[in-house]
């Protein structure tokens, strides 16, 4: 039995509100991605890669299927004889307690499982969300924590900057120690944006966890509050530049992008970079089968479907049936659906087990993706 | 059903070709993404038989590596589970059909389980098996021993035992190995018995020096009820080169593929590789192909299968093949009629040809 150096803990209580049909009963971290994944497969991923064995996942909002799905971590090799995954949902304790109430925040949610924190008595506490889609080594974020004898290291990223006033936005010096912090700034100074990822000493994350619960004017957010607290008391609070590929896909359109961005030739995003495997839940689906009048391009196809239609720059999933005389392309098509002769999807995402119909037509446009949820049946004629 | 151990000899091989010449047969990588081995042992464990020995032959790092701890099987458990019986030097070169000794030598393993029956099979053909039904079958005809088999629909080079049965679906005859026709009844070399039936026979054959269960068994239809089971579904033989590309080419067939992979909710279950989805670039033209996970294709591939990590070059053509796990296209490089075994490499420009009958194979790791 050796000593936890860094635990996880993963925000995946969200609910993501707007992804419409696709969280109405999964939280957000649940969603499907890219032909195959669902988007908690990254942070998983990463904590595995980057040696992280004991995760906890904070699950709040619709957390059934979530649950079910990360099972006991094994998918991601996270199931350990010491550590592994554990879902962390808000429970009842004594009336002293630091529970009883739901998640009030995301600073709530760690405090309110210190307990947690304590049993496993790590020497860093890493706070991820479940929601970002991204392919990070968080042991350099802190070998970079360490170095620098930080506090608090926020892993930040460089933004468009007609982007940055949506952001926590950071400036720091020239030894990254970040001097300033303003939550969604309507003149950003910077482009540095906080990832919304922090390495915390435990005992700082203890403190400040604890003395931010007893503020009841406190939103107990970490952006909100305890960053600009840990500023405030001059703190060691640092900035580590991510230079990858990041992506919070909390609208439908930016979800649409996501995927896209995965049919480029060399995508930003590596999923097959043998040095940093994505893993995901495993289905037992053969090899796809592409039917004698198929024309696949510029796409991705999952296991287990047939296609015998055109797919043209789409994200096609696993167990997706597309008849010959179909059309589909610039869209994402979820697991279980069939999508019959004539049928046409454009620009478009399409849920999980719905049934187009002969010369069903599914359109979106480029500015305004169609989200088709869950279940759905389009006969022709029809939108 | 729990109350079964299954039994898998892998070392019990009558013929050699290319695609075993350096691997166990169970081990022959197949439909772009599973090995012979995962359709056995899938039916076993869906099933829920999970009490499972397999009789290792030599150069068995393919199915260890494969299966490992059979955690994919759900076989990698506290009690019960997955074990590998090694073979010693005696056990190399097993004449066909001549497994008496092996059994007899670990009999522990049958012992140790404290289970009723044992399903023994030799891993060498893909079917997805329904032993619930088989079992079922097996004991309300009341019989002694069942023998799983096949109506033969299509020439097959390999040499195979056949069945006399009965019309009362009695085992009155179980021939030699042979060659063997269209009509015949082909022994699936897949058999149930009670555990204690099984060691009764083995014990009493090793003592009078015997080599062959199946023999053991025809000698003594007179004593034991011997049962025929039809299996009607699709079966691959995979006894040569042609059958396994013939067999292969089967699997383009959307009835067929369905029958093996999606057949009720028995799946077939593999080792879990975290492949990325297939990605078809600008060039892709595909018709008629499986393509596994990993696969990455620009150019045109027809009537083919391609396994994971696959790449085809720009305009590389790729036409009634099959290409296994890693396996490098080069750009403008033809193939037509050729099997390539794991870690081939085609240069660009490169145009390979063989036929139906007589596949163009390519061994491991070559550089052409």
């Amino acid at each position: 039995m050796h000593k936890t150096e860094c635990m996880a803990m993963i925000l995946a209580g969200g609910k993501g509100s707007r992804l419409g049909a696709l969280t109405k009963h999964l939280a957000k971290p649940g969603v499907l991605f890219g032909s195959k994944y669902r988007i908690i497969d990254f942070p998983l991923s990463n904590c595995r890669n980057s040696g992280i064995t004991t995760v906890g996942i904070l699950t709040q909002y619709q957390p059934l299927e979530l649950n079910w799905y990360i099972g006991n971590g094994n998918a991601w090799d996270l199931d350990a004889v010491v550590g592994g995954t554990f879902i962390l949902p808000p429970y009842m304790g004594d009336d002293d307690d630091a529970s009883n109430s739901w998640y009030q925040g995301t600073a709530d949610a760690i405090y309110q499982n210190l307990n947690f924190v304590d049993l496993i008595d790590p020497d860093y506490v890493l706070i991820l969300s479940g929601d970002h889609i991204y392919a990070m080594d968080y042991d350099k974020m802190l070998s970079f924590h360490k170095a620098h004898k930080a506090a608090v290291t926020v892993s930040t990223i460089e933004v468009p900057w007609e982007e940055a006033s949506r952001f926590g936005i950071m400036a720091a010096d020239a030894t990254e120690r970040i001097t300033e912090f303003k939550e969604k700034p309507s003149h950003p100074k910077s482009n540095k944006a906080s990832m919304g990822i922090y390495i915390f000493n435990k005992d700082i994350l203890v403190k400040y966890l604890k003395n931010d619960a007893k503020d009841k004017t406190s939103a107990h957010d970490f952006g909100k509050n305890i960053i600009p607290n840990l500023l405030a008391n001059k703190e060691r609070l640092y900035s580590y530049t991510f230079p990858g590929y990041w992506k919070d896909v909390g609208t439908i359109e930016s979800l649409w992008e996501a995927n896209m961005d995965l049919l480029e030739e060399h995508p930003k995003l590596q999923l097959d970079n043998p040095k940093w495997r994505i893993y995901s839940g495993n289905r037992d689906y053969p090899p796809h089968y592409a039917g004698p009048k198929a024309k696949i391009k510029k796409s991705l196809v999952g296991e287990g479907s047939q296609i015998l239609g055109t797919i043209d720059h789409s994200v096609i999933f696993y167990d997706v049936i597309v008849a010959a005389g179909a059309k589909v392309s610039n869209s994402v098509v979820m697991p279980g659906t069939v999508i019959e002769k004539g049928a046409i999807v454009d620009n478009a995402i399409v849920g999980e087990s719905c049934h187009i119909y002969e010369k069903g037509k599914v359109q979106g446009t480029k500015e305004k993706v169609f989200l088709l949820g869950h279940h759905k049946n389009v006969h022709s004629e029809e939108k | 059903m729990t109350d079964i151990i299954g039994l898998l000899n892998l070392r019990d091989v009558n013929f050699y070709h290319e695609l075993n010449a350096n691997r166990p047969l169970a081990a022959v990588p197949f439909a772009g993404k599973f090995r012979l081995i995962d359709f056995t042992l899938s039916s076993l464990v869906n099933a829920d038989v999970g009490d499972i020995g397999i009789l290792l032959p030599i150069s068995s790092n393919s199915i260890m590596d494969h299966i490992r701890g059979g955690k994919e099987w759900n076989l990698a458990k506290i009690k019960d589970g997955l074990f590998y019986l090694p073979p010693d030097p005696d056990d190399v070169h097993i004449k066909e059909g001549c497994s008496i000794n092996s059994y007899f030598k670990n009999m522990r393993f049958v012992d140790r389980g404290l289970k009723k029956y044992i399903i023994l099979s030799f891993c060498d053909s893909a079917y997805n098996a329904d032993f619930n039904k088989i079992m079922e079958e097996h004991e309300s005809t009341k019989s002694d021993v069942t023998m799983i088999y096949s109506i033969q629909n299509r020439n097959l080079s390999g040499r195979s035992r056949t069945l006399t049965v009965d019309k009362d679906d009695n085992v009155t005859k179980i021939s030699p190995f042979g060659n063997t026709k269209i009509g015949d009844k082909l022994f699936l070399r897949c058999l149930i018995m009670e555990c204690k039936t099984f060691k009764e026979i083995v014990v009493e054959a090793h003592a009078e020096g015997k080599t062959s269960l199946c023999e053991e068994i025809n000698a003594r239809l007179d004593k034991l009820k011997v049962h025929g089971y039809k299996y009607t579904e699709y079966v691959a033989k995979i006894d040569s080169l042609a059958d396994y590309f013939r067999a292969s080419m089967d699997l383009l067939n959307l009835n067929i593929w369905k029958e093996l992979f999606f057949n009720g909710d028995r799946r077939i279950h593999s080792k879990v590789k975290n492949e990325i989805p297939t990605k078809y670039l600008d060039n892709a033209k595909v018709q008629n192909s499986l393509l596994a996970n990993g696969a990455v294709v620009d150019g045109t591939v027809e009537n083919s299968i391609l396994s994971r990590r696959v790449t085809i070059g720009e305009k590389a053509i790729v036409r009634n093949s099959i290409l296994m796990q890693y396996c490098k296209i080069g750009e403008g490089a033809i193939l037509d009629g050729v099997v390539c075994d794991k870690s081939v490499t085609i240069s660009p420009g490169r145009v390979i040809k063989g036929t139906p009958e007589k596949p163009y194979y390519i061994s491991k790791g070559m550089k052409l």
